[in-house]
């Protein structure tokens, strides 16, 4: 990399070299860049050690960034600055854009949590960050994401208890899973089967058969609101989630910078992996 | 007996239920899941032209015709498999029909090769060339006797490769060990399919449910390309992907590629047009061709009989064999009557 009178900026990928200005467009589904450092050899008993590889790794992470503020300056998708949006963050400009959220918490305090159940009835509590994944092999993997809080787990709480994320538990008619790409709303309703309202013989209802999922069409006024958002965020790529209440509120939950679409293309046959090659094809 | 909500007056189908007519009866084709359910024609028109009425004057409308019972029934059955929902009125316009496009980015998407004591194939060359053509399943057919050891080398071959489905047919070997098959299947985990032809035996080996391998042996000799061409509901697949294929292609030869036995280029071995052999024409050349891509549109909606049939969008489909030989005319080895909906012997 050279950043001087001429900028040339070279990447070795196994046996192949890549002229970063000679790179078109990019996309940034996921990931990091890794790049190899030559291995270094310092003794064991050298007592810096460990800062100096944490020095290393900020270097080989400025490094990074500066290759995707190049890559941004193409035609691009997806925002490796953005790739790790904050879910609070996400909510409070949600709001300011008057799209309905729902009414969160954050505490570690017992008391605070009961007169917010008091206040807004049931609740869920989901990570903060992302997904928590426990894996050990022998006693298999637990997995934390979005989980109804009972009265039970309320009542096993101490008087305080690790940071943790509430929300008003939303009653949906149905929810939406959303794909956003370069302005276009790609959606997809789940049908949750959650709906108190609907008067069924739910004795007749066989658990076994998976939620429908069906396309859904996004009315305008929402659509403008979340490309608003959208657009705050800096994101032209994101898999977005709501729900419809039985009231007909369009709820958003939060954005994902790096979602997966294969979950709505595949079943509403949107081909967004075409949508995807085309937009990254087009000549800028 | 079903209940709705007041307000909930409107009804939809689920946008992955597809309502199919035939001369004499409908399908609902659940293709989220796979599932097919016969419905009588007037419920089809009742899905269909008369989706946008409300349930209320749906009922009033067959109370005339005292068939207001039967209407009670068909939304209760609808309900209860969950083909339809309820909705209100403004709703309606927020569920649109799944758009039934096909599309696929490789040029050649399935190949058959066929192979007998006489062919002098050149595997790795062929292999390449479909890899360049993006080949996402390849079907061997083995006529006469090949060892374990002459497959094997063959399957290596596809160690790496955009491939993700193998078919393989060959002639029994006779006195197979259990364990040759599985190793040969694990030498290569694309093999989805592996079926013995000419057996002394029928069995099916299914017990290794670590492995992806269907494999089956049968008595029947497979001996030349005509086996083939034969349409049953054994062969019926309800899935997106043929579904949507199905709207305005050939359930057969979209897409296909075929090197026949002595090396002929074709849509299908069974079928006659070549389009050169591979000793000196390449594949992608053969595509190219005048002609090659023409049955590939031949869609079910266009083939006699078949397109007042409510089995065609979920039905494989056979060019080669039809009836008077007629490239329009139903397979010939389709025993299915959608007039008397009848399946005969
Ligand atoms: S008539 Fe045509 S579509 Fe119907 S089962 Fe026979 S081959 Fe298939």
């Amino acid at each position: 990399m050279e950043i001087a009178d001429q900028c040339r900026m070279l990447l070795r990928v196994g046996d192949q070299e890549i002229d970063i200005n000679e790179i078109e467009a990019f996309w940034h589904r996921n990931g990091h860049i890794t790049i190899d450092f030559p291995a270094t050899l310092i003794s064991d008993d050298f007592p810096y050690k460990k800062d100096l590889f944490s020095h290393f790794r900020n270097e080989k992470r400025k490094t990074s960034e500066y290759l995707h503020h190049q890559f941004r300056k193409k035609k691009s998708l997806g925002n490796y600055f953005q790739a790790d949006l904050n879910k609070l963050i996400a909510l409070e400009q949600a709001r300011a854009l008057s799209i309905p959220v729902p009414p969160t918490l954050v505490t570690t305090s017992k008391k605070t949590l009961v007169s917010f159940l008091t206040k807004y009835g049931k609740a869920i509590c989901k990570p903060i960050s992302d997904a928590l994944m426990l894996t050990d092999i022998d006693e298999g993997t637990v997995a934390y994401y979005t989980n109804v809080l009972t009265d039970e787990n309320v009542n096993s709480l101490g008087d305080h208890f690790p940071l943790s994320l509430f929300q008003q538990r939303i009653i949906k008619k149905y929810e939406l899973r959303i794909f956003y790409l370069d302005g276009e709303f790609y959606s997809m309703a789940i049908f949750s089967q959650s709906d108190e309202q609907t008067m069924v013989d739910f004795r007749k209802y066989n658990h076994r058969k998976p939620n429908r999922t069906v396309p859904y069409s996004l009315p305008p006024d929402i659509q403008d609101k979340l490309r608003q958002l959208m657009k705050q965020l800096d994101l032209n790529i994101g898999s977005i989630d709501m729900a419809v209440t039985p009231e007909n509120e369009y709820v958003f939950f939060e954005v994902n910078p790096v979602g997966q679409f294969g979950m709505t293309s595949f079943p509403c046959n949107y081909y967004l992996e075409k949508k995807i090659a085309q937009y990254l094809a087009q000549t800028i | 007996m079903l209940n709705r909500s007041v307000d909930r007056n409107h009804f939809r189908l689920f946008a992955n239920c597809v309502p199919v007519k035939g001369a004499s009866r409908s399908l609902i084709c659940d293709i989220q899941r796979a599932v097919y359910h016969f419905i009588p024609n007037d419920l089809f028109d009742i899905l269909t032209t008369q989706a946008n009425m409300s349930v209320d004057s749906l009922l009033a409308f067959y109370e005339d015709e005292n068939n207001s019972d039967t209407i009670k029934e068909y939304f209760d059955f609808l309900y209860t498999e969950e083909y339809i929902f309820f909705c209100t009125a403004d709703e309606l316009a927020l569920f649109p029909e799944l758009n039934l496009d096909w599309d696929h980015p490789s040029a050649i998407t399935n190949a058959i090769i066929d192979i007998n004591q006489s062919s002098e194939h050149d595997f790795p060359q062929l292999f390449n060339q479909l890899e360049e053509l993006g080949c996402r399943a390849l079907q061997l057919r083995f006529f006469s006797d090949i060892s374990l050891q002459n497959l094997s080398e063959i399957i290596r071959l596809l160690d790496r490769s955009v491939i993700t489905a193998i078919e393989i047919l060959l002639p029994d070997p006779g006195n197979l060990r259990d364990e040759e098959v599985i190793s040969l299947i694990t030498l290569n985990l694309r093999i989805s399919v592996i079926c013995f032809h000419s057996s002394a035996l029928t069995r099916e080996l299914r017990t290794f449910s670590d492995l992806p391998t269907t494999i089956s042996f049968s008595t029947n000799a497979i001996t030349d390309e005509s086996h083939c061409g034969v349409i049953s509901s054994k062969y019926f697949a309800l899935g997106i992907e043929l579904f949507t294929e199905g709207q305005k292609y050939n359930t057969c030869l979209n897409r296909k590629l075929s090197v026949d036995k002595s090396g002929f280029i074709k849509n299908c071995p069974s079928m006659k047009a070549t389009f050169g052999n591979v000793k000196t024409t390449q594949l992608k050349t053969a595509i190219a061709a005048a002609g090659f891509k023409d049955p590939w549109g031949i869609s079910k909606d266009q083939i006699y009989i078949c397109r007042d049939c409510e089995f065609r969008y979920i039905c494989t489909d056979c060019r080669a064999y039809t009836v008077n030989n007629g490239i329009y005319n139903k397979p010939l080895k389709c025993k299915y009557d959608p007039y008397s909906i009848a399946w005969s012997e």
